[in-house]
């Protein structure tokens, strides 16, 4: 059975239909990656799943029982929904205790989940006088502080400076690693790439994809060459037929080809300084 | 759950400071009205004798704390929605506007219940409030003014013997804050469909200000209709102090209230439990 299972979901705005019967499952123990452009319903469908959006038509899940029912499920779910927004009069350890008190967290899980996030040395400073990073730091902490078994974590990287992200991205994976199953909404590729195993790809609101991380790499005709200098490699794959240069830095060339990996390295000269060949998934296409 | 989320309503609130602005502004401005009657106690009582010292020779001063108290009251009940909705505007609309809800409504928790916790905390200050603007005014007034009979005008000038004012100013407080819990609750239900503070306290005091008027425009339609309209009573507090007490007067503004803080509670459930948290 799957963990959550959302079935021919729509929502409408008035006229403006924001999810067209959208339907997939997120399964146990994955990262999946809801990707799509601003405006295409990502958030929407995570606030219906969280229960902040009330009036939507289809049915959503929660180990086979439907969350229109009740909503003890959300025991077992963290939410970070766009932005964290805290009560800026309060300092972390009072906004934690707050919705502690909702989920009969204990005491102590406060101070880990703080430590998580490395903001236990910030927990009696009020949230008004948080950076953005520590903003949105605090809202992972709060997402994970009753244990819940799925996260779901929406543009968790926004905003964030590069190290933030570096950082953000390590929390999840790492939460992942415990056993959480997490669903990031996001609208950055290399997330994607980086994190997820699966991917659900929506667009103007209708779903567009829905498949493994797995499942692409095995269809993917995109190759990604690391090397000391792409000069070399450049000049070497230029000489090879059915392959063309898509993206080309100074230590990385991405390339499109329908030969296998096998095919590509033995066609390459053996003085060509290569460190690796990978291959990616061509999520831009879909998303594009 | 209902206990831990009125603890939550109860921190959330008492750590802002715009909640003690109203108690503030009364703690600071009853002293200076007592001292202003005191100071000019003299033109007040001849005022007060109106023409009956052509008539009449008076002894003694009938400014004493309780008339002072009584005057307070009277000059300042229709400046109170504006203190006593500070709370109940900002409840829902302050939540929607700085998007604390995305936050504390995914926990495992029934949106009644939430609406039930903020319900409690506005019925609580209003009341505390308004507890505080009777007693503290009469505890000033009276030490500085000492006690005596209350002189009041009904049917004429009407002297309350001092046993039985205190029982009186409690009935007052007990009108008073029945009409203002219902404008309180006017405020909260308007709060629950906007997400900027100011607007729910505008429109509940533009209502006040409207009903009020109807009060005191002398004609048929706005007669039969104001007895069923809480405005009408906001200024019932003044018949605690006639003699006989009128308790049909009173059950009748206790019905009306009630009736219509049920209605605007009811209200406010409805468009909250239907709510889409889109901020």
């Amino acid at each position: 059975m799957s963990l959550i299972e959302i079935k021919s979901v729509n929502k409408s705005f008035g006229s403006l239909e924001v999810l067209k019967n959208i339907s997939f499952n997120i399964e146990k123990n994955t990262i999946v990656g809801i990707l799509g452009p601003n405006g295409s319903g990502k958030s929407t469908l995570m606030r219906i799943i969280s229960g902040l959006i009330k009036t939507w038509k289809g049915d959503i899940c929660f180990y086979g029982d439907s969350i229109r029912l009740n909503n003890s499920y959300l025991h077992s779910t963290g939410f970070l929904i766009e932005d964290p927004a805290f009560y800026e009069h309060l300092t972390a350890i009072e906004n934690l205790n707050l919705l502690a008190r909702l989920s009969k967290t204990p005491a102590w899980r406060i101070n880990q989940a703080l430590k998580r996030v490395d903001l236990d040395k910030s927990l009696n400073k009020k949230v008004s006088q948080f950076s953005y990073g520590m903003k949105q730091r605090l809202g992972i902490a709060q997402a994970i502080l009753n244990d819940a078994d799925i996260l779901f974590l929406d543009e968790p990287n926004n905003g964030l400076d590069p190290n933030g992200m570096i950082q953000m991205n390590k929390t999840i994976t790492n939460l992942n690693k415990l056993g959480k199953t997490i669903c990031i909404s996001t609208h950055i590729l290399e997330d994607v790439k980086e994190l997820c195993s699966h991917i659900i790809i929506l667009k103007d609101g209708e779903l567009i994809l829905d498949n493994s991380i797995e499942n692409l790499l095995m269809n993917t005709k995109k190759y990604v060459i690391k090397s000391k200098n792409s000069k070399n490699v450049e000049s070497a794959l230029s000489k090879i037929k059915n392959l063309k240069i898509i993206e080309k830095t100074d230590k990385k060339i991405v390339i499109n080809s329908s030969l296998k990996i096998q095919e590509i390295i033995q066609l390459i000269p053996h003085d060509v300084d290569i460190f690796s060949i990978n291959k990616e998934p061509d999520i831009e296409n879909l998303f594009l | 759950m209902i206990l831990i989320l009125i603890q939550n309503e109860i921190e959330k609130i008492t750590k802002r400071k715009r909640t003690y602005i109203s108690f503030v502004l009364i703690t600071i401005l009853i002293p200076f009205i007592v001292a202003a009657i005191n100071n000019g106690g003299t033109t007040l009582e001849k005022s007060i004798y109106g023409q009956l010292s052509d008539s009449f020779f008076f002894t003694g001063s009938l400014l004493n704390g309780y008339l002072a108290t009584y005057i307070i009251i009277a000059v300042l009940i229709n400046q109170m929605p504006f203190l006593s909705t500070i709370v109940a505007s900002d409840i829902f609309s302050g939540e929607y506007s700085r998007s604390t809800f995305r936050i504390y409504l995914t926990r495992p928790i029934s949106r009644s219940q939430v609406l039930i916790s903020k319900v409690f905390v506005v019925l609580s200050y209003t009341s505390l409030l308004m507890a505080f603007f009777f007693f503290y005014s009469l505890l000033v007034s009276t030490i500085w003014l000492g006690t005596g009979e209350l002189a009041v005008f009904h049917k004429g000038i009407l002297f309350l013997s001092s046993d039985v004012v205190l029982f009186r100013f409690f009935i007052a407080f007990f009108i008073a804050n029945s009409v203002m819990l219902t404008i309180s609750l006017l405020c909260l239900l308007i709060s629950t469909m906007t997400k900027n503070s100011i607007t729910p306290i505008i429109i509940t005091i533009s209502i006040v200000f409207i009903g009020t008027a109807i009060t005191y425009i002398p004609i048929e339609l706005f007669k039969k209709v104001n007895p069923f309209l809480f405005t009408g009573y906001i200024n019932s507090f003044l018949k605690a102090f006639h003699d006989p007490i009128p308790w049909v007067h009173i059950q009748s503004m206790t019905i009306t209230c009630l009736t219509w803080s049920t209605l605007f509670i009811w209200l406010s459930f409805f468009f909250f439990n239907k709510k889409d948290i889109t901020e």
